[in-house]
C-alpha cells in the first residue's frame, strides 16, 4: 500500500506529563480509522499534534512521505488534512456560506490588492468559490441554512457546518474530532451516514468517537489508545474481542 | 450592486449636505473634521471590528502621516503629493516591523504593546525640537494643490476630505466582502479554526494592521495640509482612545457604523460647548447611556430598533435573495 499517514515512536509531554507517549501507527489511504481510548487518553492530543496545533516533543509524523513536523496549521491544510473540532469552531459571526467559503480560502488566490480594488479576476475566483462551497453545503444537507447565521443554528447542524467547512478544503484525509458528541441518536445515524459517504467520496477518515456503536458500524481499523500509549490495533472485531481493551476500556462501560 | 446601496446613500448625503446647508458651521468647518476622523475609524474598524485585533496607539500612525506631510514639505519644500506617498511608505515600514512581534500579543497585552508604540511615537515627536518644534509644533504647511487646484478654502476641504473617505469606504467594502475580508472574520471568529482552513492567521493579521495604519496615515496628511499646523497634542494617547471609542460607539465589524460614530464624536464635543464645565462629564454619561442601552453600538443597535417597522418588506425580500 502506498505511503499515507505515519506516526513514528511520536512522543508530546506538558511539564513533564506524557499526554501521547511513543505512539506509532498508519492508516491506509481510503479508510475509516478511529482513534478510541477513555477519557484523557490522549486522542485529541493526537489530532492536534497531525494538525500542527502541537509540535511532537519527539518523533516523526509524515503524510504522503512529506514530514508533518514543525508545520504550521495552514501549511498542513495545504497537505490535504483537514479537521473538524470537539468543541465547534465555527465562525460565529458570519453565515453559514460564509463560513464554508473559508474553507476554500486554499482555493483561491486573490490577495489585498485584489479584493480592496474589487478586480474582475477577484469576482470571479469568488463566484467559482461560491459554487464549491455550497456543492459542500448541499452534500452536508446544510444549503437551506446557507444564508442563515451560524450562531442561530443548533449544535447538530454547527457539528455537519464542520464538516462542510472542512470538506471545502478538498482534503485527502479528514480528521474528525468527536462528530457525535452531544447529538441525539437520529443525528448520530446522519453522522454515520454522512461518514460512509465522505469515504465514498474517495476522502480518507480519521474518527475520534466515543459512540461505540457509531465507531464499530465505520471503522474499517482502529487504534485504542490507554494514558497516551499504544494498547492495541485491528479490526473492529478484533478490537471488541481484544482482552486488554475489554479490561482498560469497554467493560468500563460507554461513558 | 446591492452590497454597494449604502455606499450610493454616504455619497448622497455627503453631496447634498454642502448643497442644502452651504453656510452651516457643521457642514462646512466640522464636516471636515469628520470625514478626516472617520476615514480613520474606517481603517481601524478593518482592524479592531472585523479582525477582532486592537490597537491603543493608531494615532502615532496618523501623527506619522501628518508630520511625514509637515516635515517635508516645509524644512525641505517637497510636493505634498510625493511628501504624502513618503508618509504612506514611512508608515508602511513602521507597521510592518512592529506588527511583526506584537500581534502574536492577545487581548490586555496587545492592547498594552500598541499603547506603548503610540506612546514612543508621540514622545518623539515632542523630543527633537529642532526639527519638529517640539510640543509648540510645525507651522506653514503649505496648502494641497490638485491640478493647479488650490484646496484653500472650507468647501473646497470640504469635497476634498469627503472624497477620501468615499475612497477609503470604497476599498474597506470591497475588501470586507473579498476572499481577504472572509479569512480577516475567520480569525475573529476562530483562530485555530481559521488556521485549519489554511488562513496564514500570522501574516493576515499583520497586513491588516498595515492597511489600517495606511488608511490613518493618509488621513494623516490631509489633516496636515488642512490645518496647515500641527503638534503633539493631535495625536497622543487620548485621540488614540478617542478612535477605539467611535469604532465602539459607532458599532464594531458593521460596515457604516465607524463613521456614524466618528460623527457622532467630533460633533458632541462641538454641540456641548454650552455646558462648558459640564461638557466632558456630560460626554462621559452619553458614552455610557450608549454602551449601556446600545451594547452592539449607535448604528447596529438603532437600525435593529427601526427595522421592525419594516419588517413586512424584509420578511417577502430574503427567500428572493437566498
Amino acid at each position: 500500500m502506498d505511503l499515507f499517514l505515519e506516526a513514528e515512536n511520536i512522543t508530546k509531554t506538558f511539564g513533564g506529563v506524557a499526554a501521547i507517549f511513543n505512539l506509532s501507527f498508519a492508516t491506509r489511504k481510503g479508510s475509516v480509522y478511529s482513534v478510541i481510548g477513555p477519557n484523557g487518553a490522549g486522542k485529541t492530543t493526537l489530532f492536534n499534534l497531525l494538525t500542527g496545533i502541537y509540535q511532537p516533543t519527539s518523533g516523526n509524523m509524515r503524510f504522503e512521505g512529506k514530514s508533518l513536523v514543525g508545520q504550521p496549521p495552514h501549511k498542513i491544510s495545504k497537505l490535504g488534512i483537514s479537521r473538524t473540532f470537539q468543541t465547534p469552531q465555527i465562525f460565529l459571526n458570519m453565515t453559514v456560506l460564509e463560513n464554508t467559503l473559508v474553507g476554500c480560502h486554499n482555493h483561491g488566490s486573490s490577495g489585498f490588492f485584489s479584493g480592496a480594488l474589487s478586480l474582475p479576476s477577484s469576482r470571479k475566483e469568488a463566484a467559482r468559490l461560491e459554487e464549491q462551497a455550497m456543492e459542500n453545503l448541499v452534500f452536508c444537507g446544510l444549503d437551506h441554512l446557507a444564508n442563515r447565521e451560524s450562531d442561530a443554528l443548533p449544535y447538530g447542524e454547527l457539528k455537519r457546518l464542520e464538516v462542510a467547512r472542512a470538506l471545502s478544503t478538498k482534503p485527502k484525509l479528514l480528521l474528525m474530532d468527536e462528530p457525535a458528541a452531544g447529538l441525539n441518536d437520529s443525528e448520530t445515524g446522519e453522522m454515520g451516514e454522512l461518514i460512509r459517504r465522505i469515504q465514498k467520496l474517495g476522502i480518507s477518515v480519521m474518527l475520534v468517537e466515543h459512540n461505540m456503536a457509531l465507531v464499530m458500524a465505520v471503522s474499517d481499523g482502529l487504534l485504542v489508545l490507554n494514558y497516551g500509549e499504544y494498547l492495541a490495533e485491528g479490526t473492529p472485531e478484533q478490537i471488541q474481542n481484544n482482552p486488554k481493551v475489554i479490561e482498560a476500556y469497554l467493560g468500563m462501560g460507554d461513558d | 450592486m446591492k452590497r454597494y446601496r449604502g455606499f450610493f446613500a454616504l455619497a448622497s448625503i455627503i453631496t447634498l449636505a454642502p448643497i442644502l446647508f452651504p453656510v452651516n458651521y457643521f457642514v462646512t468647518v466640522v464636516g471636515v473634521s469628520i470625514a478626516i476622523n472617520a476615514l480613520i475609524a474606517v481603517g481601524l474598524n478593518l482592524l479592531m471590528g472585523y479582525t477582532g485585533q486592537i490597537s491603543l496607539g493608531h494615532a502615532a500612525f496618523f501623527g506619522i502621516g501628518a508630520y511625514a506631510s509637515g516635515l517635508l514639505t516645509t524644512l525641505l519644500s517637497w510636493n505634498p503629493w510625493l511628501a504624502l506617498l513618503v508618509g504612506l511608505l514611512a508608515t508602511w515600514l513602521v507597521a510592518e516591523l512592529i506588527a511583526r512581534p506584537i500581534l502574536r500579543l492577545k487581548g490586555h497585552y496587545l492592547a498594552m504593546a500598541t499603547l506603548g508604540f503610540g506612546i514612543i511615537i508621540n514622545i518623539l515627536m515632542v523630543q527633537p525640537t529642532h526639527i519638529t518644534g517640539g510640543p509648540d509644533g510645525l507651522s506653514d504647511i503649505p496648502v494641497l494643490n490638485i491640478l493647479g487646484w488650490d484646496i484653500d478654502s472650507d468647501i473646497r476641504w470640504y469635497i476634498v476630505a469627503n472624497g477620501a473617505l468615499l475612497l477609503g469606504v470604497w476599498v474597506a467594502l470591497n475588501l470586507i466582502n473579498s476572499r481577504i475580508g472572509l479569512a480577516l472574520r475567520a480569525v475573529h471568529g476562530s483562530e485555530v479554526g481559521a488556521q485549519m482552513m489554511g488562513v496564514d492567521i500570522e501574516k493576515i493579521k499583520i497586513k491588516i494592521f498595515v492597511v489600517s495604519a495606511l488608511f490613518a496615515a493618509f488621513a494623516g496628511s490631509l489633516f496636515a495640509h488642512q490645518q496647515g499646523f500641527i503638534s503633539p497634542d493631535s495625536f497622543s494617547f487620548h485621540f488614540s482612545i478617542e478612535l477605539v471609542v467611535m469604532v465602539v460607539l459607532g458599532g464594531m465589524a458593521s460596515k457604516y457604523g465607524p463613521i456614524f460614530g466618528a460623527a457622532v464624536l467630533t460633533m458632541l464635543p462641538e454641540t456641548l460647548v454650552v455646558f462648558e464645565d459640564y461638557e466632558v462629564l456630560i460626554l462621559g454619561a452619553i458614552m455610557m447611556g450608549i454602551m449601556i442601552f446600545l451594547p452592539q453600538g449607535l448604528w447596529v443597535g438603532l437600525s435593529q430598533k427601526i427595522k421592525p417597522l419594516f419588517i413586512k418588506k424584509t420578511i417577502s425580500v430574503e427567500p428572493a435573495g437566498g
